[in-house]
């Protein structure tokens, strides 16, 4: 990956795909065709693009120097990379976009290869965003990771899992222990209340 | 049909104060209107559960020196889908005064919400059993409706009529103060298509108490021998209102700082309460990270509409062109430039 990087930032401007009009029009055209390049090689590995895309525009707006728009550009084609390894090759994009937060929030590879050998069939994207948000509400990745597990065990649908995130916080804002609030959601779902 | 005019009330009238608790979960109104002498007195109890929707109604007034009374009771499904609601249901009504009629057809409404405007929309239509109560002579009849059209019933006996009634209606709420507009067609044996209208105003005065008033031309209730009219109504309700339901698409609630998205037909609507600013912008990837100005539709309220769906969004806000920041509520994740973007996620 890091020679990739150093052949982004090295390469003429011309060996790229096809031109995202709305990188071209805003970001400065060496940092468009470095990014370019980075959105075409995500495409050839088949992962998407799009978030490359967005953290461009995002640093482009807020105002960050063109070589530090690169870096996290480069640093998110990482993550990507990693949660689809994590995830399998059956994973679909919004579970890799999924991946790739947790990866951000500071959550490493196994937890995520192993909530997906805890559902092995079902679409995972709803339980790692949650697990997601609690981490970057301040829970330890292992709390995080263990309470994305128990949900998933207890069958809890992606809508449950929206819903989870607002309820385990308003539960601990309360008062609860984080692992009181969870355990007791679990029990909520397993009980069959599926009440928002 | 005759269209004397008349400076009186209805019992009809007297239902729309009661109509709009439609917003009350669990309530009861009372409206009281004078006009001349003639008072009369309406209540309403509506309960909602997922979507199910039953409500009774029930009012009785003194017009034409004697006494009318209408009860209906409705039970209905309402889905919503964005800002839409879609209605189904059917009604039983029962009307006492000088003809007695008895009823039950199929409710149809829906309604949608425009910011502070709904506009919404009703049809029912009701095959009526109507007879006449004793001691109503046919000249009184007469001088109230005009003479029963052909093969209507005559005093004694009774006949199966079939009316329908169309209602469409626009609502502007702004804080304590809310006017309305409706438009009626009803139609049926001898009513040929009667059109009325209705206007009012109603202000909140506390928590539980408004008091309204309308004026309008209501087309003729033939059931009960009220001819078309004009009609002015002042009411004191008692209302019990309940929060705006919760779309599925809300995140958070209005509250200072904290971001609240509600779901509207062609996407979602952006509200935020931040006091004493005199600018708010709305950036992130549903906007390809270019920023929106919000609108300040009241003190310190601030919307803006968006072509956004379902997803997992990245969000910041800036207030009176300071830095971007997260907006309360929303789980702060490094955007990698040194600063943080709120993770906002739409069902």
């Amino acid at each position: 990956m890091w020679l990739m990087i150093l052949l982004v930032a090295t390469v003429p401007g011309q060996l790229w795909q096809q031109r995202d009009p709305r990188l071209w029009a805003r970001l400065p055209a060496s940092v468009a065709g470095q990014i370019q390049l980075l959105a075409d090689s995500a495409v050839r590995v088949r992962l998407p693009a799009e978030p490359l895309i967005q953290k461009a525009l995002e640093g482009h707006s807020k105002g960050a120097p063109g070589d530090r728009i690169v870096t996290a550009v480069a640093a998110l084609l990482r993550a990507l990379e990693s949660a689809r390894s994590a995830l399998g090759p059956s994973a679909v994009e919004s579970e890799i976009m999924a991946g790739a937060e947790w990866l951000r929030a500071g959550g490493t590879a196994p937890h995520l290869t192993g909530l997906r050998r805890t559902a092995p069939t079902r679409q995972l994207a709803a339980a790692i965003a949650m697990g997601t948000d609690l981490m970057t509400r301040g829970w330890t990745e292992n709390d995080a990771a263990a309470a994305t597990d128990r949900f998933l065990t207890a069958k809890a649908t992606d809508r449950d899992f929206l819903l989870l995130r607002d309820r385990i916080e308003q539960a601990v804002r309360a008062g609860s222990s984080p692992k009181a609030a969870v355990l007791s959601e679990v029990r909520r779902l397993e009980s069959g209340d599926r009440r928002p | 049909m005759s269209r004397r005019r008349w400076a009186a009330i209805s019992v009809g009238s007297l239902l729309m104060p009661a109509m709009t608790v439609a917003q009350t979960r669990v309530g009861l109104a009372a409206a009281t209107h004078v006009s001349g002498a003639t008072l009369g007195l309406g209540g309403d109890v509506t309960l909602e559960r997922r979507g199910l929707t039953f409500r009774i109604l029930g009012a009785g007034s003194r017009p034409f020196r004697r006494f009318e009374g209408e009860g209906r009771a409705e039970l209905g499904y309402q889905h919503r889908i964005g800002a839409a609601t879609f209605g189904l249901g059917l009604a039983g009504i029962q009307r006492t005064g000088p003809g007695l009629s008895t009823g039950v057809g199929p409710v149809v409404s829906t309604s949608a919400e425009f910011g502070a405007l709904t506009l919404s929309g009703n049809f029912s239509r009701f095959t009526a059993v109507t007879g006449s109560l004793p001691g109503f002579t046919t000249e009184a009849r007469d001088s109230l409706a005009g003479p029963a059209p052909t093969g209507g019933p005559g005093l004694g006996s009774t006949t199966a009529r079939v009316l329908g009634h169309l209602s469409l209606g626009a609502q502007w709420q702004r804080g304590r103060l809310a006017l309305s507009g409706r438009m009626m067609r009803r139609t049926g044996l001898g009513l040929e298509g009667q059109r009325g209208w209705l206007l009012g105003a109603g202000w909140q005065v506390g928590q539980w108490t408004r008091v309204s008033a309308s004026v309008g031309r209501m087309p003729a209730q033939e059931a009960v021998y009220l001819p078309l009219r004009n009609q002015v109504t002042f009411g004191l309700a008692f209302v019990r209102r309940r929060p705006r339901p919760e779309p599925a698409g809300v995140v958070t609630r209005v509250d200072q700082m904290v971001l609240e998205i509600v779901p509207i037909t062609d996407g979602h609507r952006f509200r935020i309460r931040i006091p004493a600013a005199t600018r708010v912008e709305l950036n992130g990837d549903f906007t390809n990270w270019q920023p929106v100005e919000l609108g300040r539709t009241e003190a310190d309220l601030w919307e803006t509409t968006l072509p956004v769906g379902a997803g997992v969004y990245h969000v910041n806000l800036r207030i009176d062109g300071g830095t971007w920041i997260v907006p309360a509520g929303l789980a702060a994740a490094d955007d990698g430039f040194g600063g943080h973007a709120g993770v906002l996620r739409i069902p």
